[in-house]
């Protein structure tokens, strides 16, 4: 489960304090979705960095399963955020250099090692995302829909209790962001994961959200109040 | 598991590293800067130490140890010495009898050519094979080899004839009043019967030395005839093949306890001297130096003490006159007993009453003395004084002084006895040998009119004929002693009974086992260890190029610490990723470190692959540049050992060690940035610095400014790098040093001095004397230019030059005796020196200051000399050298130290204190030649006269400016290395700068394309780059270049630093065009895009 309450963020300026967040306060329960909405600069990317822990909040609290990260110590933090969250960025982020499989246990090596397991949960995943035919091809040689495939694929390595996608079809063609979207919620629903997706696009909206799923808009820093009716709509 | 997939960090890391090939290499290449630099330098010491010793060892061939005494000895002590070697040793002994010493060669007029004369060594050895040099020469009885060196010199060739010229050798002390000031020669003409190449019995030196002096080869009977002593050797090589190890080491001490001298060996005899009427037989021992050595004196007490011997010093009174009378009688010889029965003879009135032995200040006179003094009007009688009249027992700086005693006599004795026993006075060549005293021949000032030698007044002249060199008075043995012992011994001869020895050959076996071949001028040197020990080094080359090159080092590890953050910085968001997917800052950390070992490693592996050829080019250079400036004949120590990778481990495992601690305190630093940031690719951006008021940017070099302001750590570091590099060439720039043109500023290096001359042999010869240059045989043009020359001789130990020059170690410092004219003309610069009494300026005269109280000797040396090949210290450091075996070991204490000049390379120490040090030395090793005075015409004229004073006991003379030069040569070789050397410094900190701005064009792409998107073309932004590239190499400059000159100040104030400016405006431009082209690869290396990244 996971527990946001009355997070704040502010960053310094000349001209007095940035808000950027304002009193966010959030509850959802395992196998739920979140669709956060807003204009630019409105504060979504803010808010998935506070929640991935990514950023620290000027105030409140995150909670995951009943962890505060922000009260870990930076090791531990990173520890955790390898363990219970996975992201998907709008831009892949993979390794140049790397082939599939290799992007895919990559967390592992935050740790230790890439065990023989690991190895075979990351084949299997790239199997399920439609690569097994790319396992062992560099990234440099994947579409963008691949690669944002294998990213989603390393997110979900240690099948984490958190999956934050910033745009993670903001740079697919059509077909491309659908079928991304798509295997989102899949994914996250065979296991049980919490899925917040941060995005400009209704349809992807739409996709994430149809069903258990909620979109919220990010307003001037403030969550406005559930607006899966208007997105399904 | 699929082959060949990232499973663990290192792997992730190897992985990364290959994909971001072009950062890792050029990291890697700075690493491999740092090795090479670090294992190059290394390696030149040790290619120095081989070099020097693989050439010590070539020029020893096989001999191991030898002895080398003061005079000749039998050449059998050779076969004596190997047989008990071989008794005591289960390896074959073989020990070489040999004659080597220093010796004037001379190339007779030829064609165009005229006399050419050289001092060379000669090695005369009837077995030369058995010295283990290549290619030995067959030498007939009339032929001699000389080494190519040699053979340049006199510019000779096989066939022709050469005049070898040995100095006439001198038992006496020259420092003795019967000691020869003039020196003759005897010489041989030989044909040259082949010319000695390198690499062969040509470089034979017992010394070790880089520069291949003269040598002549013969055998050994060629060189005994020029002596003309048969059967004699003066030193004994020891060619035997020992296992090394532990044989070497015992050698020496095997030899001392087998080296067993006959008396003869020593130059003393032990002979019978037949009885008379009035005197018993008895035995006889005295020496060839006139006077014994205390530790012979000590033997004889020992061994003929106890068979009723006694000693007896003789010496000689210039003139007998009794006070206050004209009656006087000349050259007159007086006896020191210690009992007035002496075996030689008692001391008896005309009754046969035996005398008393004289007191303290009383003498007993013979009947002659006293019938003669009498005929010449003046009676005496027991109770009348007498003054006595003799040299002093030592020169008195190089000069004979008289001194006048005065004694009661006590007593009469008749002409029987001792009274008339010739053999209480030893031989002295030229004077007891002549069978007339008219003929006398003495090396002491001698006064033929007063001698009484045509009759009839003829007395002394009978008295000679009748009773040779007998005493004609007595002294007691203290009172003789107080007249006339010196520091080479107190007693000229032991008499004992021949009655109470009933077995002579037994008390001479005796005799010489008791006496200590060390003590009496046997030097025995395991000349192997010797050679090992020197090749040390005067300098620690390896650690010197190291502390030369600690600018290429600290810029190519500010270099690497710059090219691994323009590494992560090209690389934020994989780095932003990992942190995202949970890698700690740790880990991340390890992960970088990871990456910038795996470029270290390259590098130190490229490094080592480098670093031969950067030490062999640095060997080639130095041997060129010491061949060419320094002596002839470095080469070969520096070419002579190619870099050894066992060398270079060290300096690998430390570039490697320093440069990982470089990328690890930078991957520790790289990781200090946030996740977004590194994901965004971007720095974060900080109000406040960046809310810093800096007034509106208005022109390219304030936006250029504002940019170096961006990354200021980065900034100062490359700054640093190129201020470091600059603050050092100018630096050391300054201190080039240039010989004066004209040397006669007493001010100047060369203390005033023009000439100097170094003695084959030190001698007594003293060209100011006018009796002595009567003896030489110099032209009416060489006497004029003498003339006018101020000469001061030196006295000289013969110790190794301990000056820049001399790459080996120096085991035993040339120590120089300067007298009080020296003294008092001053002179040179000094550095420093101890508080001189009010009113003195001469620091010079500290030299003759009492010994503190603890009995230190006061010593100056150049400041080069005491604090690096010494490495004795500053003003006030205490120091013991290394003495020959016997002298006493007496403190110094440096009181002054001098600008390098001259004297480079020696302890000085007054001329009185250096009688303390060296006590067996005798006479001067080299002069100091002063022809400013010298018309110019005449002015070339001057080494040739130098050389002909000296030519008996070979002579080289060198101009000062020349030897200022050479010695100059050194440090400026290494002041031009350090240039170089800096330079590349300067090099790799723009290769910085080029880093730096790349990086800073990565991190602000940004804000590049925003000018873009507002206007600015790319040329401008470009320009804008460069701009601040040569910003930046400019402020290190101005501040490298100001930084110099402000700790300078205080020596371009006394003049004894100079603003190098050609050097500054050299590197400045070079350094600055160096940074433009860095500056448009940073600009160039990176598309500005047209407007900045999108949200």
């Amino acid at each position: 489960m996971l527990e946001v309450d009355r997070v704040a963020k502010q960053y310094p300026s000349p001209a007095g304090p940035l808000v950027v967040l304002d009193d966010i306060s959030l509850r959802m329960e395992a196998g739920q979705r979140l669709v956060v909405m807003g204009p630019s600069g409105s504060g979504k990317s803010t808010l998935l960095s506070i929640l991935g822990t990514l950023e620290v909040p000027t105030a409140g609290h995150v909670c995951l399963d009943g962890v505060d990260p922000f009260a870990l110590s930076p090791a531990d933090r990173a520890a955790y955020r390898n363990q219970r969250i996975g992201f998907v960025f709008q831009e892949h982020h993979l390794l140049a250099g790397c082939s599939a499989i290799d992007n895919v246990v990559l967390p592992a090596l935050a740790t230790g090692r890439v065990t023989q397991e690991l190895e075979a949960r990351g084949l299997r995943l790239l199997e399920r995302v439609g690569l097994a035919n790319r396992v062992e091809h560099p990234t440099a040689q994947l579409s963008g829909g691949e690669r944002q495939r294998v990213a989603i694929a390393r997110a979900l390595i240690h099948s984490p209790q958190l999956i934050l996608a910033d745009e993670p079809t903001g740079q697919l063609d059509g077909n491309a962001a659908g079928a991304v979207a798509n295997l989102l919620v899949e994914l996250t629903s065979e296991m049980s994961s919490l899925l917040i997706v941060v995005t400009h696009s209704v349809s992807i909206a739409k996709r994430i959200a149809a069903g258990t799923g909620m979109v919220r808009q990010l307003v001037n820093g403030r969550l406005e109040p559930d607006s899966s009716e208007v997105a399904r709509s | 598991m699929i082959s060949g997939a990232v499973r663990t960090l290192v792997g992730l890391a190897r992985r990364c590293s290959r994909q971001w090939w072009p950062q890792v290499a050029a990291l890697a290449a700075a690493s491999g800067v740092v090795t090479a630099t670090i294992a190059g330098a290394l390696s030149v010491g040790d290619a120095m130490h081989r070099g020097l010793l693989d050439l010590a060892r070539l020029r020893l061939g096989a001999i191991r140890t030898v002895a080398i005494a003061d005079t000749p000895f039998r050449a059998e002590l050779a076969d004596e010495l190997t047989a008990c070697l071989n008794a005591d040793q289960a390896v074959e002994a073989t020990v070489i009898p040999a004659l080597i010493m220093e010796i004037a060669v001379e190339a007779p007029p030829s064609g165009d050519r005229g006399r050419v004369t050289a001092r060379a060594t000669l090695l005369a050895c009837d077995n030369l094979p058995a010295l283990g040099f290549a290619a030995t020469p067959q030498l007939g009885t009339d032929a001699v080899a000389i080494n190519a060196a040699l053979a340049e010199t006199l510019g000779t060739a096989v066939g022709e004839p050469v005049v070898l010229r040995v100095a006439e050798r001198m038992d006496v002390p020259a420092d003795s009043p019967l000691g020869r000031r003039t020196t003759e020669s005897m010489s041989r003409r030989l044909r040259l019967a082949a010319v000695l190449p390198r690499g062969s019995l040509g470089d034979f030196s017992l010394q070790p030395t880089q520069v291949t002096s003269g040598l002549a080869v013969t055998s050994l009977a060629v060189a005994q005839a020029i002596l003309r002593e048969d059967g004699v050797a003066n030193a004994l090589l020891d060619v035997s093949r020992t296992g090394g190890g532990n044989a070497r080491e015992t050698g020496a001490r095997q030899w001392k306890r087998c080296l067993a001298p006959h008396l003869a060996d020593y130059g003393l005899s032990l002979t019978d001297v037949d009885g008379s009427e009035s005197s018993p037989a008895s035995l006889r021992l005295v020496g060839s130096r006139l006077v014994l050595d205390r530790s012979v004196d000590r033997a004889a007490a020992r061994v003929l003490g106890p068979l009723e011997g006694r000693p007896s010093l003789v010496f000689l009174a210039n003139n007998i006159q009794l006070a206050g009378c004209k009656a006087s009688i000349p050259y007159s010889t007086i006896v020191g007993i210690d009992t007035t029965t002496h075996p030689a003879g008692n001391v008896v009135d005309d009754n046969d009453r035996l005398l008393p032995l004289p007191g303290p200040d009383e003498i007993i006179i013979d009947r002659w003395m006293a019938d003669d003094l009498s005929a010449q009007g003046s009676p005496v009688a027991v109770g009348d004084a007498l003054e006595i009249t003799t040299f002093l027992p030592e020169t008195l700086h190089g000069r004979i002084e008289e001194v006048t005693h005065r004694l009661q006599i006590s007593g009469i004795a008749a002409m029987r006895g001792a009274a008339v026993a010739r053999e209480l006075v030893p031989e002295v060549k030229g004077v007891t040998d002549e069978q007339s005293i008219a003929d006398w021949d003495p090396p002491f000032p001698f006064d033929r009119t007063r001698v009484r030698t045509v009759a009839p007044n003829d007395q002394d002249d009978r008295y000679w004929k009748e009773y040779g060199a007998a005493p004609k008075a007595f002294v007691s043995l203290a009172t003789a002693r107080a007249i006339a012992a010196s520091r080479f011994g107190e007693t000229t001869a032991w008499h004992a009974p021949a009655s109470a020895i009933p077995h002579a050959d037994q008390v001479r076996g005796e005799l010489a086992a008791s006496l200590h071949p060390e003590e009496l001028g046997f030097r025995i040197v395991a000349v192997s260890e010797q050679a090992e020990e020197a090749a040390r080094g005067s300098t620690p080359f390896g650690g010197l190029f190291l502390g030369l090159s600690l600018v290429i080092v600290v810029a190519g590890l500010l270099l690497e610490w710059l090219l691994f953050h323009l590494l992560v910085a090209a690389h934020r968001r994989e780095a932003g990723l990992l942190v995202a997917i949970g890698w700690s800052a740790d880990r991340l950390s390890e992960f970088w470190l990871w990456v910038g070992s795996f470029a270290v490693l390259g590098g130190v592996v490229l490094g080592m692959i480098v670093a031969p050829v950067w030490s062999a080019a640095l060997l080639a250079w130095l041997g060129q540049s010491w061949e060419d400036a320094v002596a002839t004949g470095s080469r070969q120590v520096f070419g002579a050992a190619v870099p050894r990778m066992v060398a270079m481990w060290p300096g690998m495992v430390a570039a490697a060690v320093i440069s990982l601690v470089a990328v690890w305190w930078a991957s520790r630093r790289a990781v200090h940035t946030t996740p977004l940031s590194l994901l965004r690719d971007e720095e974060p951006y900080r109000w406040s610095e960046g809310g810093r008021s800096h007034g509106v940017i208005r022109s390219l070099g304030q936006l250029a400014r504002r940019g170096l302001a961006y990354r200021r750590s980065r900034t100062v570091s490359v700054i640093g790098i190129v201020a470091l590099a600059e603050f050092l060439i100018v630096v050391v720039s300054a201190f080039a040093l240039h010989a004066p043109d004209r040397a006669e500023s007493h001010d100047s290096p060369t203390g005033g001095w023009t000439h100097i001359a170094s003695f084959g042999e030190a001698n007594g010869i003293d060209p100011g004397d006018p009796d002595v240059a009567a003896t030489l045989g110099l032209t009416d043009g060489e006497r004029e230019v003498l003339a006018a020359c101020g000469i001061e001789r030196i006295r000289s130990n013969g110790g190794d030059d301990a000056s820049c020059t001399n790459l080996y170690a120096t085991l035993r410092p040339m120590v120089l005796g300067v007298g009080p004219d020296f003294v008092r003309r001053g002179g040179f610069r000094f550095v420093e020196h101890v508080p001189l009494h009010a009113g003195v300026i001469n620091p010079w005269t500290l030299l003759e200051h009492p010994s503190a109280s603890d009995g230190s000797i006061p010593a100056i040396l150049d400041q080069a000399t005491a604090q690096w090949a010494l490495k004795l210290g500053g003003v006030g450091t205490q120091f013991i050298l290394p003495t020959d075996h016997g002298a006493p070991s007496v403190p110094l204490r440096i009181v002054g130290l001098l600008e390098p000049g001259i004297l480079q390379g020696a302890v000085i120490v007054s001329e009185e204190n250096f009688i303390r040090l060296v006590p067996r030395q005798s006479g001067y090793g080299m002069a100091l030649v002063d022809a400013s005075a010298v018309s110019a015409r005449s002015q070339t004229a001057v080494p040739r006269a130098i050389a002909a004073v000296w030519a008996d006991v070979g002579v080289s003379v060198e101009s000062s400016v020349d030897r200022l030069q050479r010695l100059y040569a050194v440090q400026n070789t290494f002041l031009f290395g350090f240039q170089m050397l800096g330079s590349l410094g300067l090099l790799l900190g723009t290769m910085g700068v080029a880093a730096v701005q790349m990086q800073g064009v990565f991190e602000r792409l940004g804000a590049l394309a925003v000018l873009r998107s507002i206007g600015f073309t790319v040329g401008r932004v470009r320009r804008l780059i460069i701009l601040e590239t040569l910003l930046l190499v400019g402020s290190g400059l101005v501040l490298g270049a100001v930084m110099g000159v402000l700790v300078l100040l205080p020596l371009l104030a006394v003049g004894r630093a100079v603003v190098p400016w050609n050097w500054l405006i050299i590197s400045a431009l070079l350094t600055l065009t160096a940074a433009a082209g860095a500056g448009v690869i940073a600009a160039r290396g990176s598309t500005i895009p047209i407007r900045p990244r999108g949200e």
